[in-house]
């Protein structure tokens, strides 16, 4: 299983480096054509970090592509393997490629993407794998995960605006990095038991007649958080100007 | 032996089974038959465990192990496999999961599936070769066979069938086939259960189900007799009767005959179309 999962990994791995590879013609046709005047270094910064942002929504949302366009979950739930180790296997080698590409980008960039965009990254990949379970189409995944950022972004904001109305604060280097991480975990925690929840109990039945509980579980978590936002979007805004 | 205990099961809306138990002991071959969207098929994807009942339990042999699914081979209608393999990496993917040393490809060889193939480029006929070629390897002590078996030739069927009589005759292997006909298989079966609005209507072993069902032609139906079908003719009406009893022989007017196993069903079924 975990072979297969690997060699499936490595496949999205590929076909998202064709932004790299984009990156060398980019700058020829910048010094032979267009000539605005394209740094090379930055040229590659951009695009090590837009491959690590694709590679994360597409690494997430294509977890279970093979089993849907092979229409295989009747096959794979045959298996004598349990839902954990199918996960496992699932995840473990996209995550390991997700810290490989990092790692790479860290060596090559010369500053580290992980460190600058790790939580982005980490809330990307996950979005994207909490909600392939729950949509049925990589391009409502991917605009889903559009959302989930947006959450996340507005989120963080938010956390910190609330919490200094409540007398606390996040003061000090590390207060932007626990607010990003309070808000992934509010966001993720929840959709991450949903599709566990759901995954765990899965059969071969069509997958919409078996996603009761991931939207139960989802939906209402979706509407606190976003409503909790909206309502104090305004005031958080003016705060956070202010400061 | 597979236990069946109080088992319900819908497709959302749509029930299919209502506190339905079934019992089948270890090393019997059994068919189950009945109109088509009876449940045949959910019937089978639940004990192969790639359905949950809503309700009820699914045992099986402690022999089997922590995991039935192990010692279970299943081949449903929708033959599924990962289709963007190659046979290879299917081969390979399949014994890594089974921890199996080797693969006895002995089924594969009498097609022309090549190694570099992928499952999806394979017909339906050579598939369904190919997926029961995968289960065979596993050696397993209970096989689930859906009614796909119709789709591969005639030459294939025979070879398929007679890799299933040499593993019936190796060791106690328990056999479930869903199929709608009989006529190559009815040697190997030894229990018919007919499934009706998810219930089981008839649960019979094969010697007592052919004497019990008979085809009586005559000008006037039997009264005194439960008939499933007529096949009415100008002159004369054929009446499918179950349950017969022989006493009555001498008292029926008409002619009685025995039935295979593929008219047997066809009486059932045609009586439910009636």
């Amino acid at each position: 299983m975990l072979r297969k999962e690997i060699r499936d990994a490595l496949k999205r791995f590929v076909e998202s480096m064709v932004v790299l590879a984009v990156i060398p013609f980019m700058y020829i046709g910048d010094k032979l054509v267009i000539k605005v005047g394209l740094d090379y270094a930055s040229l590659i910064d951009t695009g090590f970090f837009l491959t690590l942002v694709i590679f994360s929504i597409y690494a997430g949302a294509t977890i279970f592509q093979p089993e849907r366009k092979d229409r295989a979950f009747e096959y794979l739930f045959s298996l004598p393997l349990t839902r954990r180790k199918i996960i496992l296997a699932k995840i473990l080698p996209r995550f390991g490629l997700l810290l490989i590409l990092g790692l790479a980008a860290t060596i090559v960039v010369g500053r580290s993407l992980l460190a600058d965009a790790g939580i982005t990254i980490l809330v990307l990949f996950f979005s994207s794998l909490f909600l392939s379970i729950g949509v049925f189409s990589t391009a409502i995944n991917i605009f889903g995960v559009i959302l989930m950022y947006l959450i996340f972004f507005q989120g963080g904001r938010t956390f910190v605006y609330l919490l200094s109305r409540l007398g606390g604060s996040f003061a000090g280097h590390f207060g932007p990095l626990v607010s990003q991480l309070v808000s992934a975990a509010v966001l993720l925690v929840p959709f991450g038991m949903a599709f566990w929840l759901t995954f765990k109990k899965m059969d071969a039945r069509p997958l919409k007649l078996q996603m009761r509980t991931y939207y139960f579980i989802t939906l209402p978590v979706l509407f606190v958080i976003v409503s909790l936002i909206t309502l104090s979007f305004r005031s958080s805004q003016a705060w956070l100007l202010s400061r | 032996m597979i236990e069946i205990r109080g088992v319900s099961f819908s497709y959302g809306k749509t029930g299919v089974f209502r506190d339905f138990s079934l019992s089948i002991p270890e090393g019997q071959v059994c068919l189950v038959t009945g109109i088509n969207g009876v449940g045949k098929s959910t019937l089978l994807r639940l004990m192969a465990g790639v359905l949950r009942p809503d309700k009820g339990k699914i045992r099986y042999d402690p022999k089997l192990g922590a995991d039935p699914r192990r010692k279970i081979g299943f081949v449903s209608d929708a033959l599924s496999l990962y289709e963007s393999l190659t046979i290879a990496e299917a081969i390979g993917f399949h014994k890594s999961v089974y921890g199996l040393s080797s693969f006895d490809d002995s089924l594969v060889q009498h097609t022309k599936i090549g190694c570099r193939q992928k499952v999806r480029e394979l017909s339906i006929g050579q598939r369904t070769i190919f997926h029961l070629n995968l289960i065979l390897s596993l050696e397993p002590a209970v096989l689930l066979v859906d009614e796909i078996i119709h789709s591969i030739d005639a030459y294939l069927r025979k070879v398929f069938l007679e890799q299933i009589v040499q593993l019936l005759s190796k060791r106690r292997l328990t056999v479930v086939m869903v199929n709608v006909n009989f006529h190559d298989i009815e040697h190997l079966i030894e229990r018919v259960i007919l499934l009706k609005s998810g219930e089981i209507a008839v649960d019979e072993n094969i010697e007592d189900l052919k004497s019990k069902v008979k085809k009586i032609v005559a000008r006037n139906r039997p009264d005194s007799l439960n008939v499933l079908s007529q096949i009415d003719y100008s002159e004369h009406s054929e009446f499918f009767v179950y349950p017969f009893d022989n006493r009555l022989r001498g008292t029926i007017e008409g002619d009685i005959f025995d039935l295979n196993l593929t008219e047997i069903v066809s009486a059932f079924i045609g009586g439910e179309y009636a």
